[in-house]
């Protein structure tokens, strides 16, 4: 004989919490970016006097139907001059958007010839957001309420150089400087350049060597030494 | 509740028509643009049903895309396919209950440009470079028939080299240098894919080689030598799309000619110093060669001007060399084995030795072939006397000669002197089969193959 089961169930709509609370401006990072970013002036191929850096910004909270201004101001830690070395213009969140490129205007002032100036670009509150929002959310995506630059016109040694000392000989900025300039390049390591790269690019820099002393007599870097690689 | 019969329907079973395929031969081997026969049998279990079918011939890589080869019953194809090997299947489809059987078997191609001699050429004004096998079959354009492409400017010289993980073969222009994959012909790259710092090449000489280690490429154009990564450095990836150096740092004027005698450097020659130089394996320098005071000659200051260069013994670790050098006082013959200047003699009594055009030696013996301008000589180095051989017409002009050096087994390897040779602006190459004395077969043309135009340079593209 069969048994006929009989399942009787009933069932209503559940409502779900949707998020409400402040609408707050950040800076946001990707896993594994720095919290500080270094630019030089010296790294360009192309001698430039004005750059821009940007910065990735989000709102938390719903879209909103009109755009809102944001602004940033130096953060404590800052030694540029606002309006002299560096801008923070101000610029429009488009309505229904919640992220943005924000430009920062850079000048490459005479100060920066020795010097690494340091721009805290901290969120500016406003009536329509607020700040100081960090923590870490799914994605693995990070935000926090300033981000650092530090700007110069010096040429730092790079962190991989000892790596490929035995093809560019002893660092110098004079040195560097003519092989950016040189080359085109600005990243010598042996992941930017490969293995055929690392191989050919001396040869690149010999020639132009012998071509500037030929022209110009040694190339005597900051130390007092004739650069040759 | 259910309940169920069944009974046996009678007319439910029908015999279907199998197809059989029989092969004495599981396993063929074919030349690129040659044509494959494959002889099968095939039997129907019900040869009296009067079904069609329908065919096709597949050939497939493992892991690789698959091509139709044919649909027709019986395979006789010309085989375009890339050469490696491959599974070739054949499956016989019955067109009205759409059985199939399947048969199975392996193919090896071989390339149908494997190993023979690039020979640059200009014809009707035009820059050519062709491939004549070592089997005598010649394709007249296969770069252009490959890649639907025409050449620009005047050809200059081709070269070809396949090594561990190599295989790459450059044609020169005045106007532009090609990169072919060696055993395709399919252009990869030109100039700016090759070098940087180049706007045109001149028509004093190329050459191209591997290091004789194996680890470096080597081009000289222009008198300057141009470094590049090879299949012997394991580390680098795409080394067929990879740029040389630019011009090796240095003031010097090179002799076109890469000089792999020793399996650790790789030697030069600077005409305008009178000198040697050398480069190590992976290096971008130039060096002067180590002296020894039991050297027969200082390779760091020689002090004559290099005419020509022939190539005699090989082995693994070294290569032997012979070099005419000129000055003042007269020619001169020096050998270089691997790494050691081993002798030097005055050519005096040797006969037109101020007409040289082109030399090339024999691995087996010592006996170094010349050429002038319209004859052919041997000259015998333990002897160190000269003969002539042959004189062509008096309107053929003898471009460059080879010693025949093909892959291990080949019959003629030392046994057959190439000769490229013009005749206004038709070129034709020559083949001259040699006695065991050196002497040329019936002091005759072995054979002649014509339809060149006016040749430029010819070299031989090896098989790994």
């Amino acid at each position: 004989m069969l048994t006929v089961l009989v399942f009787a169930f009933s069932c209503k709509k559940e409502t779900v919490d949707t998020y409400s609370g402040p609408n707050i401006l950040s800076f946001y990072l990707n896993s594994g970016e720095s919290d500080s970013i270094s630019y030089s002036f010296a790294m360009l191929a192309a001698p430039k006097l004005v750059d821009t850096i940007f910065l990735k910004m989000r709102m938390s909270g719903a879209p909103v139907d009109h755009a809102r201004t944001i602004s940033l101001k130096p953060g404590a830690r800052t030694t540029a001059a606002l309006g002299e070395d560096f801008e923070f213009p101000k610029v429009q969140l488009p309505a229904e958007k919640l992220t943005l490129i924000y430009p920062v205007v850079i000048h490459r002032t005479k100060k920066m010839d020795t010097d690494i100036l340091i721009i805290d670009a901290e969120v500016e509150s406003s009536g329509e957001y607020q700040t100081n929002l960090s923590g870490t959310e799914i994605g693995e995506t990070r935000n926090l309420p300033n981000i650092v630059i530090k700007v110069t016109n010096l040429l730092v040694e790079p962190t991989y150089w000892p790596s490929v000392e035995y093809n560019f000989g002893t660092f110098s900025q004079v040195k560097f400087r003519f092989m950016i300039q040189s080359t085109g390049l600005n990243d010598f390591s042996d992941e930017a350049l490969g293995y055929s790269g690392s191989y050919n690019i001396p040869v690149k820099l010999r020639n132009a060597l012998a071509a500037y002393e030929k022209a110009n007599g040694p190339l005597i870097d900051e130390f007092g030494n004739r650069v040759t690689f | 509740m259910w309940i169920s019969a069944c009974k046996k329907d009678e007319n439910s079973i029908h015999p279907i028509n199998i197809v059989t395929i029989e092969s004495d031969v599981t396993s063929f081997e074919v030349t690129q643009l040659d044509s494959l026969h494959v002889p099968l049998k095939l039997s129907e279990s019900l040869a009296t049903n009067g079904d069609s079918y329908t065919y096709q011939w597949k050939a497939y890589k493992v892991s690789g895309n698959s091509t139709v080869i044919s649909t027709k019953k019986e395979l006789d194809e010309r085989i375009s396919l890339p050469s490696g090997n491959y599974e070739m299947e054949f499956r016989v489809k019955n067109s009205k209950t759409g059985v199939e059987t399947l048969a199975l078997f392996q193919l090896i191609v071989n390339s149908a440009f494997s190993e023979g001699w690039l020979i640059s050429h200009n014809k009707d004004g035009k820059a050519n470079f062709s491939f004549l096998r070592v089997d005598d079959e010649l394709f007249m354009h296969p770069a252009e028939d490959v890649n639907q492409m025409e050449f620009h400017g005047k050809a200059i010289g081709a070269f070809g080299k396949v090594d561990y993980k190599f295989a790459l073969t450059y044609f020169f222009t005045d106007k532009e240098i090609y990169r072919f994959d060696a055993e395709q012909f399919l252009l990869n790259g030109t100039t700016k894919d090759i070098v940087s710092d180049v706007s045109q090449i001149d028509n004093q000489g190329v050459n191209f080689n591997l290091s004789h280690g194996g680890y470096d490429q080597i081009l000289i154009f222009n008198n300057g030598i141009h470094m590049g990564i090879s299949g012997s450095f394991p580390f680098e990836t795409d080394i067929d799309k990879k740029l040389f150096s630019d011009r090796l740092t240095g003031d010097y004027f090179i002799y076109p000619e890469v000089i792999s005698t020793y399996y650790n450097e790789t030697y030069f020659y600077d005409n305008k110093y009178k000198k040697f130089l050398r480069v190590q394996s992976l290096g971008r320098d130039l060096y002067l060669p180590q002296y020894r005071v039991t050297d027969a000659f200082d390779m760091r200051d020689v002090g004559k001007t290099l005419k020509q260069v022939a190539y005699g013994s090989r082995d693994y670790f070294s290569n032997q060399a012979y070099f005419l050098m000129q000055d003042a006082s007269g020619y001169y013959l020096y050998e270089l084995l691997g790494n050691i200047p081993k002798s030097v003699q005055k050519l005096d009594n040797v006969a037109d030795v101020d007409k040289i055009v082109s030399m090339a030696g024999s691995a087996s013996v010592r006996h170094i072939y010349y050429a002038t301008e319209n004859s052919i000589y041997l000259y015998d180095f333990l002897a160190q006397s000269s003969r002539l051989l042959y004189t062509f017409p008096a309107d053929v002009k003898v471009n460059s000669i080879k010693m025949w050096q093909a892959y291990s087994g080949n019959p003629y390897n030392n046994k057959r002197l190439v000769v490229a040779a013009n005749s206004g602006n038709n070129g034709s190459i020559y083949y001259f089969d040699l006695e065991p004395t050196g002497l040329f077969k019936n002091n005759a043309i072995s054979k002649q193959i014509d339809g060149f135009g006016n040749i430029a340079g010819i070299s031989f593209k090896n098989k790994y």
